[in-house]
């Protein structure tokens, strides 16, 4: 899948789960600036991505995911066939 | 449906939906949060504007009285959090301990349900160990434990009150799919989406029924549907042969399941593209089928489109189409189906054969009322002649006097205990002759009847043909000595269009006369299926007092009534 489509379903994901406008969440979207991201909003967001991209994060993964820059590197390193 | 796509769309039904708010409050000693949009969806796309409210976390016992008027609480209690660890600390724990553990938790289940025994319904999960189970050899603490609770949460079940196995869940989708091991231990949730959504699944009958929202009809295609085969190109002799192969024995099971449905009082009905004579014969003529054309209530086997034909059975049966379920083989007829009529739920006859009875069975609680009563065992039979007295009405010039010809009796109970069963399923199941459709459970019911300021009066109706039992209730309520107001009038659709309809209301005035009553308040809240009951009191000396956008409230000086006096329906007033 390539970088742009994971960040906009990701940008989708977001704005649903913390009900906030796609248009204010860009690669600087982070804990620190939507105040809506507690921790239960955080695990919604967590297992929304795990079920749109089919993917299951590690406890470390979970830890990192903090932002939205690091979250695309996160899934996108999920989705890399591994051999 | 991926879950993101799942809150969008569950939030715009949200917005939709504008019929009375159904709260429902989910209690737990874990976080279950992404189970609420999941159940909002579930029930919102069944027409019921669900909303799961907040709850606190952990607070099961503390809040417990602030739940007793939802309409629908569902308690996930976890062992595995009753104690941290517990699971682990288990064996360190001395036995005296564990009986005392297990006597505390009694005290809250005692209390707990104290506080909801008047809630309109309780889902209270079982309690379970196998999330975190390890030993297939002995029986550890923990298990002797929630053997133990259970027993006793089975012994408290009451009517509004229903255990959910969670085991049988985690034995379908297996442990691993249903447990959130990696969360649970950092923010204390326990299922995943997977585990909830099968979870739904099993609840949502159960809070359909209860809400008047439960089917009442199945409509069968015949070939590969009711047997292995295609009767008019195969023939009778090759799809005998069928049956006693190796797939025929799931048609029996197929027919086992019909027969039990006949019994329950779900009606079957077959619609089917094929010759009426060539299917009749072989349903009535072939002792190696469980079933025959007798047990289903209507047939419609021509080769109009099935969505005509379906039609006409809710004409015919004066029940609504959300209140069917349509099994056929053909994609095509389930796609047309879905298409015209969505308010059906359809079954497509699985093409693997050995899951179709087990696909089947899963329809099941969304037929049944929470107990059976003797009016559910004789329905179809209630039906039948039913039809017999319509053929028979042809012979008559004019309804009055085919009406006349029937000899129709209508007997009164007044608050009667026995019956409390059949009353509150008139409440939940009746739609169309329903002036308020207000919805109450068996024990609401039992505390009308016990309080003086209520009563109730019921009717059974026969005729020549058939007696069709408990089928109108009126609810009355005292608001002062000398004034009465109508919470209730309902009436089964199997009794309307004989005038029962107005000599129920001469019964209900005649009694509030005897009660010195000299003021009727009414009023008729317009729903999507009682259009014909609008207009109910003004053509019965009600006065209208007032109009909104769905109700029309209604007054009436009991001196003022006009009673009917239908000469050729006999009334038998039960003695007070």
């Amino acid at each position: 899948m390539k970088k742009n489509e994971i960040e906009k379903k990701l940008k989708k994901i977001m704005s649903i789960v913390f009900t906030i406008d796609e248009s204010k969440i860009d690669t600087n979207t982070s804990n620190q600036n939507i105040e809506a991201w507690d921790s239960l909003k955080h695990l919604s967001m967590i297992l929304a991505i795990e079920d749109e991209f089919n993917i299951r994060f590690t406890n470390k993964e979970t830890a990192l995911i903090n932002d939205f820059k690091t979250i695309v590197d996160i899934i996108q390193n999920n989705l890399k066939p591994k051999f | 449906m991926k879950y993101i796509d799942l809150i969008a769309k569950n939030k715009i039904l949200g917005s939709q939906l504008d019929s009375k708010k159904f709260e429902i409050h989910i209690i737990s000693n874990i976080i279950v949060n992404e189970l609420n949009n999941i159940l909002e969806y579930s029930l919102r796309t069944n027409n019921i504007n669900a909303i799961c409210v907040k709850t606190d976390y952990d607070n099961i016992i503390q809040n417990a009285e602030t739940y007793k008027e939802s309409s629908c609480i569902i308690i996930f209690w976890e062992l595995a959090n009753i104690i941290e660890d517990i699971i682990y600390i288990q064996n360190s724990i001395s036995d005296q301990e564990v009986k005392t553990l297990e006597e505390k938790i009694l005290n809250q289940i005692d209390y707990l349900l104290k506080c909801l025994d008047k809630s309109r319904l309780v889902i209270f999960n079982k309690f379970s160990f196998n999330q975190f189970n390890s030993s297939f050899y002995f029986n550890s603490k923990i298990e002797k434990i929630c053997s133990n609770l259970n027993d006793y949460l089975i012994s408290k079940k009451n009517k509004n009150f229903f255990l959910i196995d969670l085991n049988k869940i985690f034995n379908i989708k297996g442990l691993d799919k249903c447990i959130n091991y990696r969360d649970y231990s950092s923010i204390k949730t326990l299922y995943t989406f997977d585990f909830y959504r099968d979870y739904v699944e099993h609840i949502t009958p159960l809070i359909l029924v209860n809400n008047g929202k439960a089917k009442k009809v199945i409509i069968f295609d015949c070939d590969n549907t009711l047997w292995p085969g295609i009767i008019g190109e195969d023939g009778a002799i090759e799809i005998k042969k069928n049956l006693k192969s190796s797939t025929g024995k799931f048609f029996y099971q197929i027919h086992n399941i019909i027969l039990d449905l006949y019994k329950k009082g779900v009606i079957l009905c077959i619609c089917s593209k094929n010759n009426e004579k060539e299917v009749c014969d072989f349903m009535d003529n072939n002792a190696d089928l469980l079933i025959n054309s007798n047990n289903f209530l209507l047939k419609k086997i021509n080769w109009n489109n099935k969505h005509d034909n379906i039609l006409e059975i809710s004409k015919e049966l004066n029940l609504s189409l959300d209140s069917f379920v349509f099994v056929d083989d053909s994609e095509f007829e389930i796609n047309l189906i879905n298409n015209k009529i969505p308010q059906i739920k359809t079954l497509l006859v699985p093409s693997q054969i050995y899951d179709y009875p087990r696909k089947l069975l899963n329809f099941i609680p969304y037929f049944h009322t929470t107990k059976l009563t003797d009016e559910d065992k004789s329905r179809n039979k209630s039906y039948q002649n039913q039809f017999q007295r319509e053929s028979f009405r042809k012979k008559f010039s004019n309804i009055e006097e085919y009406l006349k010809s029937l000899d129709i009796t209508i007997d009164t109970y007044i608050d009667k205990v026995s019956i409390v069963s059949r009353m509150s399923q008139i409440t939940q199941k009746t739609n169309q002759f329903n002036l308020t459709t207000k919805r109450y459970t068996e024990l609401e019911i039992e505390e009308f009847i016990k309080d003086p300021k209520f009563s109730l009066i019921a009717i059974s109706v026969s005729d020549n043909f058939v007696n069709s039992g408990i089928t109108g209730l009126c609810i009355i309520e005292y608001l002062d000595n000398n004034t009465a107001k109508l919470d209730t009038i309902a009436l089964s659709c199997r009794i309307l269009g004989r005038k029962i309809e107005e000599v129920f209301l001469d019964i209900i005035i005649n009694f509030l006369n005897k009660k010195n009553i000299q003021f009727v308040h009414s009023c008729c809240v317009r729903t999507s299926k009682n259009e014909q009951v609008l207009n109910y009191f003004d053509n019965n000396s009600f006065e209208l007092i007032k109009t909104s956008e769905n109700k029309k409230d209604y007054k009436l000086k009991l001196n003022d009534y006009h009673y009917n006096n239908i000469d050729y329906i006999k009334i038998n007033y039960e003695k007070e």
